[in-house]
């Protein structure tokens, strides 16, 4: 009974976070992953003016609600406003951006330390069944149930309310009935945020304390428990936070602390399975939706001339004549890097799905290829074969009632998945050695020598790296490929023409896992050292991210991508301790002038410079 | 001419690209300037972003310190001591290509860090092949030096600590409940100290790891309750450490706690608040110790930081950049200051002077076997020593 007390106060610091991710899911059907990031700042924040300032609670509260409803709005303005038009999954990076800079705004400002927020309100005044809990316990449920009650009845009964219900329903019939679909949705990130900043209060009093990092994974938790509950369903998100987090404390009672990802992840892949719009969800009533196939039209691949390929392997090929140990140390990762986000490819730019836990099939290669060779003491080429192998088989079976959900959900699932694998990892002590790690992991071999140097490793990643993008590319332009492009550009239309939509999807994210499969054996005789913790859902994202800003139809975009995302944080060196701010701004800077990727041409963009002229012709004329 | 978007940004890149490396070069120039001698220099691999910044912030202060005092002491052998601080996040794929650029660039003698296990396991690889001695000051596990001759490890083994916090919690009671972090270092430090419990006659009643980033440990705080231990054990860090204790005294558990080494933080006080009152902990620092070199480190420390009690990790940097700084003396005074002379004064010497420790030597593994504790107990608000 103690232990549901717990379940049920810690759920409700859930609930009250996935609140504001449910809202403005609801209303503009984006995936706002600052959210978490709003929340640290919140609490940074309310411990400056409680500890510092000496503010009273309701001063700390109104100040943190006026700063985070600010940020909710700059969020907006910057991060969601400038890409309306392009892929959903482009608005979900560019969140993704902004939480980095406002971790590490907020790091800088407040200073990395956790810090110990004042005691507002009593933490132990109470008991009930042996449970002890505080005024604060009460406060946070209580204001995670008002807030949910009064967005509920301003929903039902205000024109600001119908106007968001509207937008929710079918944003562009709403626009067209005259409701202004941008400031609605300017409102619910407003709205959200403040919610946010007022749990980063609350949940960093009842914790005792708050760091500038605790908002990332805050974040994913809130996000787990608004889909448990049903993504864009108010009440869902409170029962979603609820159950998630009785079901965490009483697991963790039981098994101990690592399964809490463990529960989380895996309840967050059961709901997706079983209800994929969440318990107290409805079937979203929009047919197409962002992340699917229409919307990677706006920009096309760039093509490369037969010799300039040539050209650029052989120039790929001989960067050690003239570069230091540290370039090709640095390039050796990047190649890796570009094998694994060339599996994003695959699955997203060929058929059509954006696949968000590649860390999980980095990790089942990356593993396998250690454990075979350290403790079976097989060879390194053996090994890497056989991760390619094991992580496609494990990832196509975990994912394989996957592939009848649709845009959003099937990238959800995908980073539960990945993050479930890594969860696994940590659990699974026996075979992984868990959180110690496995240790002095060798050097990959080529006919018996160890390759240790900087430019061995260098060539040896670079050269796999060009089998794949030839295979990759020659898949892309094979007949499977044009059944991708079918699957990826109408999958009605391709279900009707006696194609199995999502048999096709599977295949190519299953060949994707063999590539990030090898990509993780690689990675391992790398970095010689590995433990679960490296395999986290920020990795999912890179992946991702190298793959977008690349350009996701194209494999050449992925090798694109994977210079500019590593290289700029070396370049960046220099900056020390500002170093992953600027990363953070630059990464958000190329989302929102290359939404459609680096390596393609834009069609829109091309559009509206044809029209201009025609325009200033017509004005001549 | 007119310009496209893409076109601009990636020439906005490109320039702040070259800003930035005229930045850098220009700094390292101004420094080098100063003095007539070459300055010494040693890398420093740590985390200045990430979760793991605020060790990183801990690190430079002690590094700081330490480097002023030392330069105004006339540095090395009449030359001065210089850091080239680089941010790995503590992440390991990082530290290897910072591994590299401490490796190429030739003036670099030395390197201290990393943050942690697996960041410090991910460069050593590279610094053995090249021969660079790497100064893992902040990595516990016990492989940490296999790697081979040029890896040199401060952190006493758990082999010894462990066993003694085993000891000193069965003085408080024959039932034990143990928090441990699921981590190499917490895994590794529970296994040596499950065999001292034994030794001491002290029971395990309810033993768990967690993740030192958990913030509700109440569910693990209550099922440890259920078990009715007489003495709760902290294999713990400074910030969640204070966590289960500020959450455990909450739920009403009043039992004596008891932490392992890395509690000992005035951050511990500060976040458990008025829980930490009683808690007790063995630490290789005090600031009680009469010598008289660890009295003026902590007058100098508080004078820099403003804080009356120097964290843990502030004294492990401080002493690896002396220790190694020793070293580097004993080289320049023998022969030629160079990599290889230095790992070999390193290997070699004695009696290092530390403030953690007291004076080192590192054994043939080359780490530092062991050193004496002083029982600790929180009172007002302050580490003291127990009587």
């Amino acid at each position: 009974m103690d232990i549901l007390l717990a379940g049920i106060v810690g759920g409700s610091t859930y609930a009250l976070l996935a609140v504001g991710v449910s809202l403005i899911f609801g209303v503009s059907n984006i995936v706002n992953f600052a959210q978490g990031s709003v929340f640290a700042a919140g609490g940074m924040l309310g411990w400056f003016f409680a500890e510092v300032l000496g503010w009273q609670l309701w001063a700390v509260l109104l100040g943190v609600i006026v700063f985070t409803s600010l940020l909710g709005f700059v969020i907006y303005l910057i991060a969601v406003r400038p890409l309306r038009a392009a892929p959903g999954i482009a608005v979900l990076l560019a969140t993704f951006a902004a939480g980095i800079i406002i971790d590490n705004t907020s790091q800088r400002v407040f200073g990395a330390e956790t810090r110990r927020f004042p005691p507002l309100l009593e933490r132990s005044n109470l008991e009930l069944f042996g449970f002890r809990f505080g005024t604060i316990a009460i406060v946070i449920i209580g204001v995670a149930v008002v807030c949910v009650t009064v967005l509920a009845i301003v929903l039902a009964k205000t024109r600001v309310g119908r106007a968001i219900r509207a937008t929710s329903q079918d944003a562009e019939a709403a626009a067209q009935m005259g409701i202004p679909v941008a400031r609605i949705q300017a409102v619910s990130f407003v709205v959200a945020s403040a919610l946010g900043g007022v749990a980063g209060v609350l949940v960093g009093m009842y914790f005792s304390n708050v760091s500038p990092s605790m908002g990332f994974t805050a974040g994913i938790q809130a996000f787990a428990a608004a889909t448990i509950g049903g993504l864009g369903s108010l009440p869902g998100a409170i029962v979603g936070g609820l159950v998630l987090g009785v079901a965490e404390a009483f697991g963790v009672a039981l098994w101990g602390d690592s399964v809490r990802q463990l529960i989380t992840f895996g309840a967050l892949i059961l709901v997706l399975w079983i209800r994929p719009n969440g318990i107290l969800g409805r079937r979203s009533t929009t047919a197409s939706e962002p992340m699917t196939g229409t919307f990677f039209g706006a920009g096309k691949p760039v093509r490369l001339n037969r010799w300039v390929a040539v050209g650029l392997i052989a120039a790929g090929a001989l960067v050690p004549l003239i570069a230091g140990d540290y370039l090709l140390r640095t390039g050796a990762l990047v190649w890796i890097y570009a094998l694994f986000a060339l599996s994003v490819t695959l699955a997203g730019g060929f058929a059509g799905q954006i696949v968000l836990g590649q860390a999980g099939a980095l990790a089942i290669g990356a593993y396998t290829s250690a454990l075979l060779v350290t403790q079976a003491g097989w060879d390194f080429w053996a090994s890497f074969v056989a991760a390619g192998l094991v992580a496609a088989i494990f990832s196509v079976v975990i994912t394989a009632p996957t592939w009848r959900l649709r845009g959003h959900y099937v990238s959800m699932a995908t980073l539960a998945t990945g993050a479930f694998i890594a969860a696994l990892a940590l659990n699974l002590g026996g075979i992984t050695n868990g959180a110690r790690g496995i240790f002095g992991i060798p050097r990959p071999t080529v006919f018996g020598l160890s390759v240790n140097s900087a430019t061995g490793m260098y060539l040896l990643t670079f050269a796999i790296l060009v089998l794949a993008l030839l295979v990759v590319s020659g898949l892309g332009s094979s007949h499977l490929g044009r059944t991708w492009a079918a699957v990826r550009e109408d999958e009605i239309a391709a279900a009707a023409s006696g194609i199995h939509p999502a048999a096709y999807k599977s295949l190519a994210f299953g060949l994707g896992s063999v590539l990030a499969g090898f990509a993780g054996a690689l990675y391992a005789a790398q970095v010689t050292f590995i433990e679960p913790s490296q395999f986290g859902i920020s990795l999912s994202v890179l992946a991702v991210t190298i793959a977008i800003l690349g350009g996701l139809r194209a494999p050449m975009g992925a090798i694109v991508g994977a210079v500019i995302l590593v290289g700029i944080p070396e370049l960046f060196r220099p900056l020390a301790d500002w170093r992953l701010l600027f990363y953070g701004v630059v990464l958000l800077l190329l989302i929102l002038l290359r939404p459609q990727g680096i390596w393609a041409r834009s069609d829109r963009v091309l559009g509206r410079r044809r029209r201009r002229a025609s325009v200033e012709s017509e004005v001549v004329s | 001419m007119r310009l496209s978007r893409p076109a601009v940004a990636i020439a906005g890149v490109a320039a702040l690209a070259l800003a930035l490396s005229a930045c850098a070069s220009g700094a390292g120039s101004a420094d080098t300037s100063g003095s007539v001698a070459e300055p010494v220099r040693f890398g420093v691999a740590l985390p200045q972003t990430g979760d793991q910044a605020q060790y990183g912030e801990y690190f430079e202060q002690g590094f700081e310190l330490a480097l002023a005092q030392i330069n105004d002491a006339g540095g090395v052998d009449g030359r001065d001591v210089e850091l080239v601080y680089e941010d790995t996040q503590a992440d390991p794929a990082q530290a290897a290509s910072v591994a590299q650029k401490f490796v190429d660039d030739a003036s670099i003698l030395s390197v201290l860090g990393d943050f942690g296990t697996p960041a410090t396991a991910a460069g050593s690889p590279i610094y053995q092949a090249a021969g660079l001695a790497q100064f893992a000051f902040s990595a516990s596990a016990s492989t940490v030096t296999d790697p081979g001759d040029y890896i040199f490890a401060t952190w006493v083994s758990q082999e010894y600590e462990a066993p003694r916090l085993a000891e000193f919690a069965a003085e408080q009671g024959d039932k034990a409940a143990v928090f441990y972090h699921d981590t190499d270092w917490g895994l590794n430090t529970h296994g040596f100290f499950a065999e001292g419990a034994e030794d001491a006659g002290l029971e395990e009643v309810y033993a768990t790891g967690y993740n030192p980033e958990s913030t509700d440990f109440r569910p693990l705080l209550l099922a440890a309750q259920a078990a009715d231990p007489e003495v709760i054990v902290l294999i713990s860090y400074a910030a969640d450490g204070a966590l289960i204790t500020a959450q455990a005294r909450e739920l009403g558990i009043d039992v004596p706690i008891v932490g392992i080494s890395s509690i000992y933080n005035q951050q511990f006080v500060e976040l458990a608040a008025d829980a930490a009152e009683g808690v007790q902990t063995l630490s290789y620092f005090t600031p009680a110790n009469p010598d008289e070199k660890v009295q003026a480190f902590i007058a100098d420390f508080a004078a820099e930081y403003d804080v009356e009690t120097p964290p843990d990790y502030a004294i492990r940097a401080y002493d690896a950049l002396s220790v190694v700084v020793q070293a580097a003396e004993q080289a320049a005074t023998a022969g030629e200051l160079t990599r290889e002379s230095l790992r070999d004064a390193l290997a070699e010497g004695s009696d290092f002077d530390t403030i953690l420790y007291g004076p080192i030597t590192f054994a043939d593994n080359r780490r530092v076997v062991d050193a004496d504790q002083y029982a600790l107990v929180i009172r007002d608000g302050a580490f003291e020593l127990r009587d």
